[in-house]
């Protein structure tokens, strides 16, 4: 998140500025391509880039503050998401295709998570056995950084589902590190 | 069973509920989600579940900022004046990899408008549209009226038909900058830009058909248009009343025939009879390109002007 700064680097954009533009685009593509990876793992470079060209088009209509940029921006991309016709039902079913170590954690041999630094990757693919709603608002939440209220209006849910996803999620994360031996 | 403060409501449907999570409660859980820092005395679990969601929150990759390029070309691309979107200027291999087909399809089918139109009207300046599609041109935008069946060699021996022609029709038409430009040109002819309304009977306003011959017309010009004229000299038998020039353009058609013969020169009226032709926007035309068929300009200046949609589209759709 860039805080303070945000509502400057906006303006700033919005007039044609590329330096400001491409500090918004280098806090906010991580989170983007992360996300992308648990909603529309096949396709997470191509809605990426659908994402921004739409949001570059849009850019100079835009008004709001930070975590409306974001939420603005992830809706984007859940509609582009959704567009690529990668539904959430194929996301456990469809393996990350680019990271060995996704592939040792999509295997019950969880336990590497303790032996060795935990890679970015290898939680995505974790995530990714989630039920898909979970992941998707977890990624949201923590990842994208929204709010409750923000997450609720992305994914067509109330505010209390949402939360209520959220702590299921990481209940079965916990779940899964305690049954793999990470945690006692 | 449940987990200290955990709602039965939250627990319902969890697979696990006695081995995993149970020492998460809702507190918790909500610091993980804010990335708030846990209290002293969380448990492991939770401590292991906030390292991954850190994991997830972590610092880019290299990898993961590798489309900059492409999104700042795009970002350049909308944010110039003279971008038509944001995909127009994208590298080629990043857009192709980037762009999905639906993108590719609409940038084509905007550069396909773009040759058409750019296409239509070269074809409607050079007037090589059909008929009432170039008369159309011809009001709307100023391009030269309908081309007749067979026009006589006009010429670039007779500057002064042209210029009138050019003064009149952007008279008659209210461009601001042809009249500039052809009183420029007229002005260097003999007499000087005072006398381009009397050498030009034309930008008479009352739009009442010029006197054929009208008196104190130059007689430098009426000896040069005389001079060619015998080769269109049946054009004024059939002009009937209106005079010179106006039955080569009646017997061709042209709708404004007599609006615009009228106002000719009658020095220069048998080359004006065809004047449609010679009403051409001078930005698109060169000097000499009056007369086309005879002016021994080069063929393929010729049929880029006559190509309008044909011709005009096959190299845009080819390199697509």
């Amino acid at each position: 998140m860039i805080g303070a700064a945000f509502g400057g680097r906006l303006a700033q954009a919005q007039r044609g500025d590329e330096a400001a533009f491409a500090c918004l685009f280098r806090d906010v593509q991580p989170a983007l391509l992360r996300y992308l990876q648990v909603v529309a793992p096949a396709a997470a470079d191509d809605v990426a880039g659908e994402t921004w060209l739409q949001v570059v088009a849009a850019l100079p209509a835009f008004s709001g503050g930070e975590e409306a940029f974001r939420g603005w921006l992830f809706t984007i991309a859940r509609h582009r998401a959704i567009d690529a016709g990668r539904s959430r039902a194929r996301r456990r079913t469809v393996p990350l295709a680019h990271s060995e170590s996704v592939e040792r954690l999509t295997t019950p041999d969880a336990a590497d998570l303790a032996l060795e630094r935990i890679s970015t990757q290898a939680v995505l693919a974790q995530l990714s056995t989630l039920p898909p709603d979970q992941a998707e608002i977890i990624m949201l939440r923590v990842v994208a950084g929204l709010g409750t209220h923000e997450v609720a209006r992305i994914v067509g849910k109330s505010p209390g589902a949402v939360r209520v996803a959220a702590h299921r999620g990481l209940r079965r994360l916990a779940g899964v590190l305690e049954r793999a031996g990470v945690t006692p | 069973m449940t987990g200290p403060g955990a709602s039965s409501d939250e627990m319902h449907g969890f697979p696990f509920p006695g081995r995993a999570g149970h020492e998460l409660n809702e507190s918790l859980l909500d610091a993980l989600l804010n990335g708030q820092s846990l209290p002293p005395d969380a448990p492991e679990q939770a401590c292991a579940v906030a390292e991954m969601l850190a994991s997830l929150a972590g610092p880019a990759g290299p990898c993961e900022l590798a489309g900059e390029a492409a999104a700042l070309s795009a970002f350049a691309r909308s944010a110039s004046p003279a971008g038509t979107s944001p995909a127009a200027g994208w590298p080629s291999r990043r857009r192709l990899a980037w762009l999905p087909a639906a993108a590719t399809g609409r940038l084509a089918a905007a550069l396909l408008a773009v040759a058409t139109g750019l296409g239509g009207a070269a074809a409607a300046y050079a007037g090589a549209l059909p008929g009432p599609i170039q008369n159309f041109a011809h009001h709307m935008i100023g391009a030269p009226a309908r081309r007749p069946a067979a026009p006589p060699a006009l010429t670039k021996r007779h500057p002064p038909a042209r210029q009138c022609a050019a003064y009149e029709h952007a008279n008659a038409h209210g461009s601001a900058r042809a009249p500039a430009k052809g009183s420029a040109q007229l002005a260097k002819t003999p007499g000087g830009a005072a006398k381009i309304d009397a050498y030009c009977p034309a930008a008479n306003p009352d739009g009442r058909p010029a006197p054929a011959h009208p008196a104190g017309h130059p007689g430098g010009a009426k000896a040069r248009g005389h001079g060619k004229r015998h080769r269109n000299v049946r054009g004024h038998g059939a002009g009937g009343s209106l005079g010179h020039g106006n039955g080569p353009a009646q017997a061709n058609g042209h709708a404004q025939a007599n609006g615009h013969a009228k106002q000719k020169t009658p020095g220069s009226s048998n080359d004006n009879s065809t004047s449609g032709i010679n009403r051409r926007a001078p930005s698109f035309r060169s000097p000499d390109s009056g007369p086309v068929l005879n002016s021994g300009r080069p063929r393929h200046a010729v049929d880029f002007g006559h190509s309008h949609l044909g011709h005009g589209l096959r190299p845009a759709l080819g390199s697509q």
